[in-house]
């Protein structure tokens, strides 16, 4: 029930937008975020809940690797 | 990016980094409170890559799974009048008091399972003539979803408001003479709407440390090694592991949404008494999308099968393996209570992986 994926956004009108969850195209409501066209973005029952930020996953990946070296 | 996030050779150095540091922990239970939290754990096994002495343990963290059986009854009672009932799939076949949802369904009742409110809001649009109720279950993942659907919705659309909020259920744990924890790891996407802010206060209170977890394997262990490195220093706090797509603030605009629909109340959770301000109701001026109100919604005394132990389960107080009816009266094809039903509910993910929910 909570679960909520990555997609893409692929095109944007009004409210709506289409994304791609790994090669399904579907559309969702974009209500809840600030989304441009190429925006990853966490989708939940349908709607866009967050925009992901792809620099923070590369960081999150460096602090698990310098943490544990020097842990 | 996926894969990054379960490379197998970090998570080897991880396991052996919790083991080092676990030695001199003593006994340590860990909480998470999301049952995709459970999927990650009990799929990539992750408990088998933890000491004895440090213990993963599930709790109130399935929407579906705390959905009290008065709700669920209140759900039957709508599809038994003539009226469409929307819901997502997972509450289908939660046996009620007098039989779930599904049954509702093969005696007559117009029960259809949606993707999304807006697809119930567009059948309501599509049906002026019929009345269209939502079954409106979710933590705060879910809820501004249904303040969007409100505020797009006709008239002869309602919903019947299940939603609950993750924080003061943790708390209730926490005051919980007879639940011992040590440490939480905090659920992503209820954390994606109210943000790592809204959790420092519970860890103030409490002297407790917490961690937001995203829901890659790596990304759990990394959260399990995080909490116990600050267990071990005394360190209480929150902290965010799931920084791409968690926010401090969380996100304002879905907070606006959800207050400016529903307000706080005291709701009993399944397993547990009322908790103060757990849960979400529609605004006075909302009320008219109230379906409890709308259709005078009255069921009698509730009935629980006596053998289901859902609510211990979702305390955190035992593993679905020692429910005595997991896995032989109690099954996926005949799921005697909602843990064992829905997809995120420790007893039905224990029974897909084969797993005791131990280990
Ligand atoms: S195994 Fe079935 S009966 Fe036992 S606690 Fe889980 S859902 Fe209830």
């Amino acid at each position: 029930m909570c679960l909520a994926i990555p997609a893409k956004i692929l095109e944007i009108g009004g409210n709506e937008a289409i994304a791609d969850f790994g090669g399904i195209k579907r559309s969702i409501r974009i209500d809840l975020v600030d989304a441009k066209t190429g925006d990853y973005v966490i989708v939940h029952t349908g709607y866009a809940i967050q925009k992901m930020d792809k620099n923070e996953a590369i960081e999150t990946l460096r602090d698990m690797k310098r943490i544990l070296k020097n842990a | 990016m996926h894969s990054n996030f379960r490379n197998k050779e970090i998570a080897g150095i991880i396991s052996k980094k919790i083991n080092s540091i676990s030695k001199d922990l003593g006994e340590i239970k860990i909480m998470h409170v999301c049952g995709t939290h459970e999927d990650t754990i009990t799929r990539y096994g992750i408990r088998s890559l933890l000491p004895e002495n440090i213990g993963l343990i599930s709790g109130p963290g399935c929407p579906v799974c705390v959905t009290t059986q008065r709700e669920i009854d209140e759900a039957v009672f709508l599809a038994e009048k003539e009226i469409t009932i929307t819901t997502f799939g997972d509450m289908l076949n939660v046996p009620g008091s007098n039989g779930s949802l599904a049954d509702a369904k093969a005696n007559g009742g117009d029960v259809r399972v949606v993707y999304s409110i807006t697809d119930s809001v567009e059948i309501a649009r599509k049906n002026p003539e019929k009345e269209i109720v939502h079954i409106a279950i979710g933590f705060e993942t879910t809820a501004p979803t249904s303040a969007i659907g409100i505020n797009d919705a006709p008239e002869n659309f309602s919903i019947l408001s299940c939603h609950r909020l993750i924080p003061p259920a943790m708390e209730f744990l926490l005051r919980s003479e007879d639940v011992d924890i040590d440490g939480f790891i905090n659920p992503g996407h209820v954390s994606t709407i109210i943000g790592a802010k809204a959790y420092e206060g519970i860890s103030k209170k409490y002297g407790i440390p917490q961690v937001i977890s995203g829901f890659e394997p790596l990304d759990v262990l990394f959260s399990v090694f995080i909490l116990l490195s600050m267990i071990k220093k005394k360190e209480r706090g929150v902290v965010n592991e799931y920084s791409r797509v968690v926010r401090y603030e969380g996100n304002p605009r879905a907070l606006k949404a959800m207050n400016e629909i529903f307000e706080t109340y005291d709701v009993e959770w399944r397993g547990f008494p009322e908790i103060p301000n757990s849960g979400l109701r529609l605004r006075g001026k909302f009320s008219g999308y109230d379906a409890r109100k709308r259709f005078d919604v009255k069921v009698k005394k509730t009935r629980i099968h006596k053998g289901c132990m859902c609510g211990e389960v979702l305390k955190g107080k035992i593993s679905p393996d020692e429910c005595r009816l997991f896995a032989n009266v109690c099954n996926p094809g005949h799921p005697i209570g909602p843990c064992m039903v829905s997809k995120e509910g420790a007893c039905g993910i224990a029974y897909r992986y084969g797993k005791d929910g131990k280990n």
